[in-house]
Order: structure tokens, then sequence, then C-alpha cells
């Protein structure tokens, strides 16, 4: 980089800094919507006019680089002279249309060009989370939708503003579709305001930059960022790192599994993704179109080498060593119609994935896996008064991070959910007809390790009215949160109801529940796993942990081979003897014994066998055979018989007895 | 600085003194009522012992002024004592009873991480350690009546115990719903003041009476941090303050920019924390309206830190302040910090791009120029390699610049960019100029402003240096530096009036209001506030009431602090302020959407007697000077004058680019603005265009 270079590139980054994050902080303070305010569930950009970000807030909805327009300016025509003109705001929530730009239809993205004079000089884009776009339940977001129709309206790129008039028939077409039309169109006038304030700041950059200069200023920005991922991913060992994981699907339904082989080559990174599972019929699928830096693959990256180095330049050049292998039709990379509502589940998974991946090539530097659970509760009663039905979120509940390589994991939240906040107790309490017995760390619940995962929470709360409560996000209730470098892995989490005034019992999952007056729900959220050999945690650490009541003296000496007196002094010489003992060299992962226990029956081969086997049927037949094949397997786990992949074509061939089709996980 | 006049005064005149302790050096004003001279003096901050730092200040003040220690008839007083406390960690080991089932709310806080994709970030702080917490059988529910009894003897013997096993000597008592029904609180308080007779005691209701427990229940834990520190300080200060002589009681700064007699201020400890940045923004408010004024963004750039906050023609509140990590769950005047200021320094990362702060020099080493081992180049080092800073005449001469290590800091590190010393120089103000502009436009951006309706008011030692260029960044078109942009912060504590806010948390219903049950609701609040100003020495006259509403639509979770008018108020009154405020903040409102009222304040304030003169100089000193310094700009010297603030004509307007000197610091007016005096001595500087 030349001399004046550097200060170039420094001052107009830092001012588009300024504009982006600007746009998003005029968003939160217009919008409408609770959610939005209390969650930031929001996008800002600044986009090339080729649809490449070069511009992202760093903390307010930081996550969000590796977006790109590119398609939906193609689904619009934009090539043709004249689409795209001075006024214009475009709309759009279709994953289809926009070639994975969009993930699920509550994100309405609205993005305006800007011009200088004649010239296109970049694009401002928004996306906000609205509340409720029609579709199967309020709030749109259904883990049982078996189809985007059932998700709510679909918006292809249109015009909602042409020249800045705006296009009022779409206005009514999209708030006749939504629950709530009012709080819809506030938040999308917040969006509308905001971009127009952006415009207007670029503008102002015209009394210093020609929009030549202003162009290749943005792309040597974009160039800074790649160089600099290039050089930080050149200093990985080069290699072909495998990973799979599993997220907790619908009840009765198989777990739903995600393999991931990363490269590294050199300067660039191949997420390879081949081996997961199909599409499902259920709202787990991400759509990705396998479109390189696709964001929501490629989020744990970002995050990693802004790690390595948090100043390198926060937009798109650092994931454009970032290629995407996501096969078609698998649940990465759907075919069009698949259900999409709760695909954060699966790109949350993703995020621990590729740690885990790199776990093995940059040995060290990356934390252990998190439980990547945003648990949801919400809470519908009846208004004592009035009897309306009133609908509550209840908590947000979140699980302990993993633990890292330089420190624990934090306690009762993570790095994938760090934009949510739980709600006051003394808040809730007043809104709805509850009251807490509890909110706490669920000691114990974090993976041991040189660095301990992060502690679960439990929560407890007693219904004073009768209520409907529904949970959806929670995850790692089947398989924990993995340990890395010889952690172990967290706990799972629980979930317990003492309800009729019955004794208490657990619940597998959560669909509804019907609590009466007085009747108790108490979450446990899973821990994350350990990072390190626990063995070479300090004893005095250990010790503090176990006087803190974070851990128990049991659990001291099993996991973590400290042994310790009645009053809590560390027993140097038990210690020393029971941590220098021989023992097994812990596992590079350790998965947990639940998932150990289903591998033994759902073996990698097994899962390489129905995909072999099922290679040659079209898509449709491949479903419903598939969920054939996968039943026939469960029965015979059941019954205590392996399956081997040779077992197949036989299971295959068995007719499926009085059994209707019925709608997949309906 | 020399005294402005030092002849013999007459006898039977009074004097006002101010005191800001800031990071590196203590500020100290003096005002003699019946002329309105002032007098100024700096003296380095004792990190160690801050109250000596005050005395001294105070000791010079009046050899200066010559004033007898009998004829100052008010001393206020800002202290960092508690923010320094809970930022060095050094305050007491506080021991924390909570509800029964609620052991974690603190260590879980609100859950959002602070920095969101670093995945190395620290684990948060925590002031208390899970063990100092305890719990206890009891529980207030959300409408104040008692759940479960309170077993206040189980509260004694953990307080007994957290005695014994952790060595606690203060103890902060956070009950669930107490802002509604503090009858628990109370009790275990009474019960352990009894046993534990030398324990320093907060209780949340007292501290912070407002439902969030995460927030109230910190709060009470800082002030109980804080506190014993507090108390021993204000209590040595005020033995010295009456050995030289001073009669005045001393008052001291808070947080909401008001003031409060030292007792209070040892009870309530954590109502001083950010009193430092309140009390400069009640400084810029009065010059701001005595020279008319109404919409300014205050711009306080000192050595570490830039403090932003929009006055028009009124203070904000906000109950959302931190202290570092730790929220302020007290209503704090709305002043917005970022890390910038002359000992922000100079770095390059690993991409090759210069950046400028947040790291600072501090006081120590400081810049490269104070010649005590600083080797990085800090914004004053540029200012003074630039020649814009002479550094003969720098912090009113307390400091004498050396500019040859500045230099020697500012080529080390543009030998990693290729450019030389003055050209880093620039450089680094320019990229400085960018950076502030990054996290200034966002936050501005919270108040649904344009800041370009606003006129920009620098001060504090580097405001007025980098201003006109920000400004002019900014898109802003006027900037005001007023007469002593050095000691607006010590000049906000000797006019602040008392203040005290009594909130009531509520649930009314706009629509179901009963209007004369809510009038006797607000009426009695009035009265509390009423009381702790007689409780605090205020005569009658000079109190008076204001009251404010936190409501939002109904639904919403979020409220908006909405003025309520004095006397008896009507639903309508209600409505009208709140939709009319909506509209304000967020650009849209709905006239006839359901609003309902969460909690009331009424605000005590007790009107101080201000001087009754606004500060002067006396006419140009005999050694002002109207000169030209070379100073570098753009890559090349340019000699531009260099005019003494004293020798400033009124009715000339002057051209930049040029430098205005003064005791306290240095205004650059670049090319492009052009700056004149108005009526009361303040530059107006406004962009040509």
């Amino acid at each position: 980089m030349n001399r004046n270079e550097a200060v170039f590139l420094q001052v107009l980054n830092s001012r588009l800094e300024a504009i982006v994050t600007e746009l998003a902080e005029n968003v939160l303070r217009a919008a409408h919507s609770t959610f939005i305010k209390e969650t930031w569930d929001i996008a800002a950009l600044l986009m090339t006019p080729d649809g490449e970000v070069f511009s992202c807030p760093r903390e307010i909805a930081a996550k969000r680089i590796g977006m790109h327009l590119g398609m939906a300016l193609q689904a619009l025509g934009a090539e043709q002279p004249g689409t795209i003109a001075p006024g214009d705001i475009f709309i759009t929530n279709d994953p289809q249309s926009t070639g994975g730009l969009a993930t699920h239809l509550n994100d309405m993205f609205l993005f305006k060009p800007v011009f200088w004079g004649e010239t296109l000089v970049c694009f401002a884009l928004v996306f906000v989370h609205l509340s409720d776009v029609g579709g199967l339940v309020p709030g749109s977001l259904s883990p049982a939708a078996v189809d985007i129709y059932q998700e709510g309206l679909r918006i292809p790129p249109m015009h909602l503003y042409r020249r800045c008039e705006l296009v009022a028939d779409l206005r009514r077409l999209l708030l006749t579709n939504s629950r709530v039309p009012a709080q819809t169109w506030g938040d999308v006038t917040a969006v509308v305001g905001a971009l127009n304030v952006c415009e207007r700041r670029i503008g102002a950059l015209a009394e210093e930059y020609s929009p030549a200069e202003f162009a290749a200023g943005t792309q040597r920005l974009l160039n800074v960022s790649e160089q600099r991922a290039r050089e930080l991913i050149g200093a990985i060992k080069d290699g072909s790192y495998r990973f799979v994981d599993y997220i907790d699907g619908l009840p009765n339904m198989e777990p739903i599994r995600l393999a991931l082989v990363l490269t590294i080559a050199g300067e660039e990174m191949i997420l390879d993704f081949s081996g997961s599972d199909p599409e499902v019929g259920a709202a787990y699928n991400l759509y990705s179109y396998s479109i390189d830096g696709h964001w929501g693959l490629t989020r744990a990256l970002a995050d990693y080498l802004q790690g390595l180095d948090p100043d390198i330049p926060w937009n798109s050049g650092l994931v454009r060593p970032l290629r995407i292998r996501a096969p078609k039709g698998s649940v990465v990379n759907p075919e069009a119609d698949a259900a999409c509502g709760m695909r954060v589940a699966t790109y949350f998974r993703i995020y621990y994935m590729t740690f885990g991946a790199l776990a093995e090539a940059a040995p060290g530097t990356i934390p252990a896996s998190g439980p990547a659970e945003a648990g949801i509760m919400l809470i519908a009663t009846h208004d004592r008064v009035t009897g309306k039905r009133r609908i509550n979120v209840g908590q947000a509940m979140f699980g302990g991070s993993g633990g890292r390589p330089r420190d624990d994991g934090f306690d009762g939240n993570e790095m994938v959910s760090w934009y949510l906040r739980n709600v006051p107790m003394e808040i809730l309490e007043q809104e709805v007809d509850v009251r807490f017995l509890s909110y706490a760390i669920a000691p114990g619940t974090g993976g041991a390790g040189r660095f301990r995962g992060g502690h679960g929470t439990r929560i407890s709360v007693e219904f004073l009215t009768p209520a409907t409560v529904t949970i959806r996000g929670l995850q790692r209730h089947q398989f924990r949160a993995w340990g890395v470098e010889g952690g172990t892995a967290g706990a799972r989490g629980e979930v317990h109801v003492r309800q009729h005034h019955e004794g208490e019992r657990s619940l597998e999952a959560v669909t509804l529940l019907d609590m009466r007056e007085h009747d108790v729900l108490t979450v446990v959220t899973p821990g994350g796993g350990g990072c390190g050999d626990p063995f070479q945690r300090p004893a005095e650490a250990v010790a503090a942990d176990v006087r803190e009541g974070l851990i128990s003296a049991a659990q001291a000496q099993a996991d973590y081979g400290v042994v310790l007196a009645a009053d809590g002094a560390i027993d140097a010489d038990r210690t020393e003897a029971r941590r220098s003992a021989p023992r097994a060299a812990p596992p590079e992962i350790d998965y947990g014994p639940e998932r150990i226990e289903f591998e033994r029956w759902w073996t990698p081969a097994l899962y390489e066998g129905i995909a072999d086997l099922l290679r040659s049927k079209n898509a449709a037949e491949r479903k419903w055979r598939r969920r054939h094949l996968l039943e026939a397997i469960r029965k015979r786990v059941a019954q205590g018989v392996p399956t081997r992949p040779e077992d197949l074509p036989h299971l295959l061939a068995e007719p499926a007895r009085g059994r209707k089709p019925q709608a997949e996980y309906a | 600085m020399p005294a402005l006049d030092a002849t013999a005064r007459p006898a039977g005149t009074s004097a006002s003194i101010g005191i800001d302790v800031g990071g590196t050096f203590t500020d100290c004003v003096l005002i003699d009522e019946t002329d309105g001279t002032v007098e100024l003096t700096k003296v380095p901050t004792v990190r160690a012992n801050p109250a000596q730092s005050v005395i001294d200040g105070i000791a010079r003040l009046l050899e200066r002024s010559r004033i007898p220690a009998h004829d100052v008839r008010r001393l206020g007083h800002g202290t960092t004592v508690a923010t320094n406390t809970v930022i060095e960690e050094s305050g007491a080991r506080v021991g924390v009873l909570v509800t029964e089932g609620f052991r974690d709310v603190l260590a879980l806080a609100r859950v959002r991480f602070p920095r969101p994709t670093d995945i190395n970030g620290a684990l948060p702080r925590q002031l208390v350690s899970r063990r100092q917490v305890r719990e206890v059988r009891e529980r207030i529910g959300a409408d104040g009546a008692v759940v479960v009894p309170v077993d206040t003897a189980q509260a004694v013997r953990a307080v007994g115990e957290l005695i014994e096993e952790c060595g606690i000597t203060a103890l902060a008592i956070c009950f669930l719903h107490a802002y509604k029904n503090d009858a628990h609180e109370r009790a275990v308080r009474e019960a352990i003041e009894a046993a534990y007779p030398g324990l320093f005691v907060s209780s949340s209701a007292e501290v912070s009476p407002r439902p969030r427990e995460y927030e109230r229940s910190l709060t009470t834990v800082m002030n109980s941090y804080v506190g014993e520190r507090m108390r021993r300080y204000l209590s040595a200060f005020r033995d010295e303050a009456t050995a030289r002589g001073i009669a005045a009681p001393p008052l001291v700064t808070r947080s909401n920019g008001g003031i409060m007699n030292v007792d209070t201020a040892g009870r309530f400890a954590v109502q001083t924390m950010l009193s430092g940045p309140a009390a400069g923004v009640v400084g810029a408010l009065h010059f701001a309206q005595a020279s008319g004024f109404e919409r300014i963004i205050a711009w306080d750039m000192g050595g570490t830190s830039l403090d932003v906050s929009v006055i028009d023609g009124r203070l904000r509140h906000t109950d959302e302040a931190r202290i570092g990590d730790f929220p302020l769950f007290i209503p704090t005047l709305d002043v917005m910090s970022i890390g910038a200021g002359g000992g922000s320094l100079g770095w390059v990362d690993p991409s090759g791009m210069l950046h400028v702060g947040p790291r600072s020099a501090g006081a120590d080493p400081g810049p490269a120029c104070y010649g005590k081992g600083g080797q990085e180049p800090t914004l004053t080092d540029a200012y003074v390699a630039l020649g814009i800073i002479d550094p003969a005449r720098f912090a009113a001469g307390e400091l004498t610049l050396d500019r040859e290590p500045a230099l020697a800091a500012l080529a080390r590190l543009g030998a990693r960019l290729g450019l030389s010393d003055l050209a880093t120089a620039e450089a680094m103000i320019e990229v400085a100029t960018a950076q502030i502009q990054t996290r200034f436009m966002p936050l501005i951006a919270r108040y649904g402003i344009d800041p370009a309706d606003y006129a920009l008011f620098p001060y504090g030692g580097a405001g007025p240096m980098h201003c006109f260029l920000f400004a002019r960044t900014a898109g802003i078109d006027r900037v005001v530096v007023p007469l002593f942009p050095g000691l607006l912060c010590a000049w906000g504590t000797i006019i602040a009036d008392l203040r005290y806010e009594v909130p009531k948390s509520v649930d009314i219903n706009l629509a179901e209001l009963d209007e004369a049950a809510f009038n006797r609701e607000i009426a009695a609040l009035d009265a509390q506030a009423l009381a702790w100003l007689l409780q605090q020495g205020v005569p009658t006259t000079a109190q008076h009431v204001m009251r404010l509403a936190h409501a939002r639509y109904v639904g919403q979770s979020f409220e908006l602090e909405v003025p309520l008018p004095g006397g008896r108020i009507t639903p309508a009154e209600i409505r009208r302020s709140f939709v009319e405020r909506y509209h304000a903040r967020y650009g849209y409102s709905d006239p006839a959407g359901p609003i309902e009222i969460v909690s009331l304040i009424s605000q005590g304030i007790g009107s101080t007697a201000k001087p009754s003169a606004m500060p002067r100089l006396r006419r140009p000193q005999a050694g002002a000077r109207a000169g030209t310094r070379d100073v570098h700009i753009a890559g090349a010297w340019r000699t531009i004058p260099a005019i003494d603030r004293e020798a400033l004509e009124p009715g000339r307007v002057y051209q930049g680019p040029l430098v205005i000197d003064q005791s306290d610091t240095t205004s650059f007016v670049p090319e492009g603005f052009r700056v004149s005096i108005d009526a009361h001595r303040n530059i107006i500087g406004e962009r040509m265009r």
C-alpha cells in the first residue's frame, strides 16, 4: 500500500462506516416493532453497483457481510436501461428470486440506488425482521411448515417507490397479508426514511470524491480486506478437514445431519456440504444457492478472521476467498418451495461446525461449541378482564458458550445469539400473569476444560392463570455441545413441568403445553463445551469454581482431578496423584455419550448408503423413499437390530404397511 | 495563568469557587461576584489523593485573587472518586442479599455481548463474586403484594456468614419488586443495622426505585462498592475546607446535572458518577443561553475522551448511561463519550491502515511532547509538530512542551506509512476527524436530529483545536467557542441547582385514568421532592418542582420521557405532550393510539444563588499579541495570523487559516471559515460557502 493510499482509504472507510452505522441507528430508532428494537434483527449495508458489501456496521447488525445483491438485481432486469432510477426503492423477501439474499420471508429487504448525477455510485440496503408476513401461525414462523407457501407472502424484487412515488398497490397487497398491518407499515416507513437520509449523506461525499474516485476507493477497500483475509488464511495449514453435526428436528423426526468438509488451499477456503441431509419437509432449510461467501454459511469464518485481526476492514472482501459447495436439493441449498422459517437453527449449527473443522487445521485458536440455542418462550393467555387473547414473549433463553482458547465460555449466552437480550422479570411479571421462581446459572452444566464451557441457566416459572405455552428454538436437548482439544461436552438441555398438582416430569421436546393455575415450567438450557484438557486447569481455578458454587466438589475430582478437603482447600498430594495417574488420552472432539450411541446405529456409512441408493431417483420420489427408509431403520434400532448399508435395498423394497401417505411431519 | 487582576478589593464582597477534578488536571475557577472577573488555575491531579489537588487549587485561587476565605459563599465540587473506584476496581468488598431463586441476576446481566464479533472478547467484569451473593426467603409480587413474608433472621445470619467467610465491609439489599413495595428491604436493613452497626448498607428501593432487577441491583451494589471511600474522602475534604476558613458548605455535583450536600453524597455516592461531564453540560447550557444560543452540540474534548451532548434549551436525561461495562440506572444527563482526545495515540494496523485512538497516552507518560518518556505520537504531538499549539503556552503555562520528542515519535510512526513526520501529523488529524465522525453520527442519529441545524460548541483543552475541522466534515456550518473553553466543567459546579428526583413506578392506562387519584399521587411525589430540598437547606422560596412521566404506546417495551405541566393535570394534556415528544423523536405518531404511563417523576429543583455577573476578562492585557505563526498546512509551511484571544477586535471578521491563543486552549480556524467575536466575547465561526 503506498503512502497516501493508507490515509485516503482509512478516511473513506471511516466516513462510510459513519454513514452505514447511522443508517442502522435510524432504522432502530424509528422502527415500530419491539422485536426490531430489542433484538436488533436488521441489516444496514452499502453495496457496490454490482451488489457487493463495501461497508457494514461493526456493532449493531454486524454479522451481515457476505450478503450479495447480484441475483436480486438480475431478477429486476437491472441491466435494462431505465429499470433503476434515482428515487427508486425496491422491496423483496423472496429467497428464490434473490438467490439466497433473503433466507426467510420475515426478513423484508429494501434497497435504494444512490446516484451522483447520472452515475449509479452504490446501493443502500436495509432488511428488518417483520413481525408477521402471513402464513400458518402468528409471527409466520413455524418449524412444522412443510413448504414456503405456508410461511407467508413472497415478494420478488419490485418497486416500492418508483422515482419517489409510492407504488400504492404493492403496499395494499403487503398490508393485506399481515396480521399486524399498522406495525408492518410503521417498520417499512422507518426503513424508507432511513434510506433517504443515507442517500443524502452519500450525496454529501460527492463534494470530495468524483464518482470514479469513489468507485475505485470502495473497490480498493474491498481489496484491502480480501488481501488481508488471504494472508490470514494462507497462514493456516493446508488440508481438508471434516466435521459432522446434527440439529434437533421436530419431535418424531430424526436429527438433521449436516456434513462439512473445510478445505484450506493456499489463500482460499472451500466449504463443501456434500453429505448433508437432503432438504427437509420442515422449516430448517437454508437457501444459500451455493453462492460463494454466502453470509449464512460464512459467519464463523468472518468472526474467526476478525478475531485474528480485529481491525480488518469490515466488508465483503473478507469473504471473497471463501468458496461454497452446497449440493442442490440439500438442507443447505434446497430446491425452490422448501420451508425455511427456522433456518436460524441450521446456520447457527454451521457456525460451530466451521470451528469444529478448523480445530484440526488451526489448533489452539478455536472455541468449543456452544449449544446454538435461542429458545423463545411464547405465552398465550386470555386477559382476565376483557377476555382478549394476549401473546407475550415469556423469556429468551440461551445456553452457555463454549470454552475459548484463552478464556472460559460465557455463562448464559453465546456467540451466535449475542444480539438478543433477556427481558427483565420485573417487566414480564407486570405484563403476563406469571411468577418466576428462579432465574439462575445452572451449576455444573458447562463442559469441563482447561477453559470451562459456559453454564446454562435454569428458568422456572409458575403460571397464575391458564395459559398455552410454546417454545421454539430449543437445541442440544438430544446431543451435547462438543468440547475441543480435550475439553468435554456440555450438559444437554432439559424441560420439566409440574402440571395439575402432579409430580414433576421431564419432557423430551416442547410443542404445545397447556398450563393451568400454579403449574410450573422449568427450562434448563444446555452448557457449552470445554476447551483444552481439564487436568491442565489450574487447581486454584477449580477450587474457586467450587467455592463459587459453579461446580461441585465431586465434579472437581472426577472431571478435573482436583481433590478438595472438607473446608474447600486443595489437597495437593492427592490432586497431584490423581492428575499424574495414567489415563486414556481424551478425544480431540468430545461429542458426549448420546451422540456416540446414536452413531453406533446410524453410521456414516449408513448415511452414505442411503444417499447412494436414492441418487438415481427424482426429487419427489427421493423424499418419500428416504422417509420410508429412515422409519424402517428407526424400528430396527428400537429392536436392537443394526442396519448395514447392504441391508438398504432390501428395506427399500419392503412395502410400507398400513400407513396412508401424509403431509411431511405436519 | 497570570492573575487577571490582582489589585486590592473592597471589603464585604463575595466569591464562588468551582472545582472539577479531571483525569490529568484539576480545573479551578473563582468568580468575584462584585464585577464578574474570574481567576483560573489548573493543578495536576494527584491520582492517589485527589483531595490534595482540590485543596491546592483552592489555596492558589484565594492567594492570587486576594479574596479572604470567609468571603467564599459557595464551594462547588465535582469528584471522580466514585467513578475511579469502579474503573480501578478498588472498592469495598460488598455482600449482596437477593430474593430466593435469583442469585445470578448480577452475573447473567442482560446477556447481550458488548463486542459481538470478537470470539476472544473478555468475560464481563463482576463487582461481586457469586459467593458474595446470598438468597433470602421473601417475595413481593409485581403488584407490590407480599407473596412470601421475609425471613429477617435468615438475612441476618447470611450477613454474618458473609462477614465471616468473605470479609465483606458493605452490603447491598436487592429484592425483586422492591420499587413497588420496599417493606422487606427496610425490615432487613433495620435488622442488619442493629446487628452490624459498622456495615455500609444500601437498599435498592432507596438507590434506584424503578423496575428492571439487573440494572437496579447493580446500581445498588455500585453504591455500596464506592460508598465508604466516598464518605472518607468527603469528610476529609470538608474538614480541610473548614480549616482553611471556608464557611460555605461544600456541594457536590450529581450525574443528573444538579448538586447535593456532602451528607447526601456520602450516602448516595453512585449519584456522583459521570458528574464531571454533566457539570460541563450545565456550564455549556448556561453560557450558550446567556449568549442567545438555544440549539448547540456541546463538544467537550479533553485528554482521553470526547463527550458529546445535544442541548436544545433544556437538559436531556437518560437512564441508560454506563460506567465502563456497567449500566448506571439513575437519571443521568445524556452525555455520549467517544474515545478521542488530545492524548489519543496514532497506530498502524496489520492491513497498513492508520488509526488514532481510542487508546490514550493518559497523563503518564502523556504525549511525547510532555517529555515524560512517551514514545508514541498523540494528537497533541501532531498539533505541536504542525505549529498549531505554541509549546510555550500550553495548559496555562503549567507544562512546558517540547517539540523534538513529538517529531521523533511522529517520524517513527511515519516510517511504517512511508510518510514524513509532518505528513504523519497531518494524516493523524485527518484520520482522527474521520474516526470521530464514525462514532458521532450514529450517536446523534439516536436523537433524530440533523447536526446541520445545530451550532458546535467546543470546550475542554482540545475542543477548540479540533472542532472546526470536524464541523467541516460533519456538515456543521456554525461553531461557537465560549470565552473560557477550559473552565466550563468547573463553572457548571458553581451554577448548578440542587436537583432530586422522586420516581414512582405506576401502571396507568391513560384511557382509564382516575384524574383525582392521579393528581393526588403526583402531589405526594412533589411533597417528597420538596422535603428533600428543605433537608438540603434550600429555602422554600427557591424551590420548585418539574414533573415527568415515562409513557409509551400500549404494547411497546420502551418509554419516552414526557414533561407534565404543574398544577392540576388532565389526560388530554398528557396525551398532547406525549404525542408531541413521540413525533419529535421518531418522526411519526399516532394521535389517538392507546397510551400507558409506567412511571411518574417529580423533580425537585432548588435554585441556588448564581453569580450576579457572567464571567469576564479585563480589558486586553498589555501583553496580548496579534502576530503570526508558522503552521504546517496541507503539506507546506504557511505563515498565518496568531492572535491572542484578548486581542480579537469586536466588529472585525477574521478569515481562516488562523490560530487564536488563550491560556487554556488554542482555537485552530482552517481555511473556509471566518470568525468574529460577538457581544459576549464568544468566537463565532461560520463556514464560507
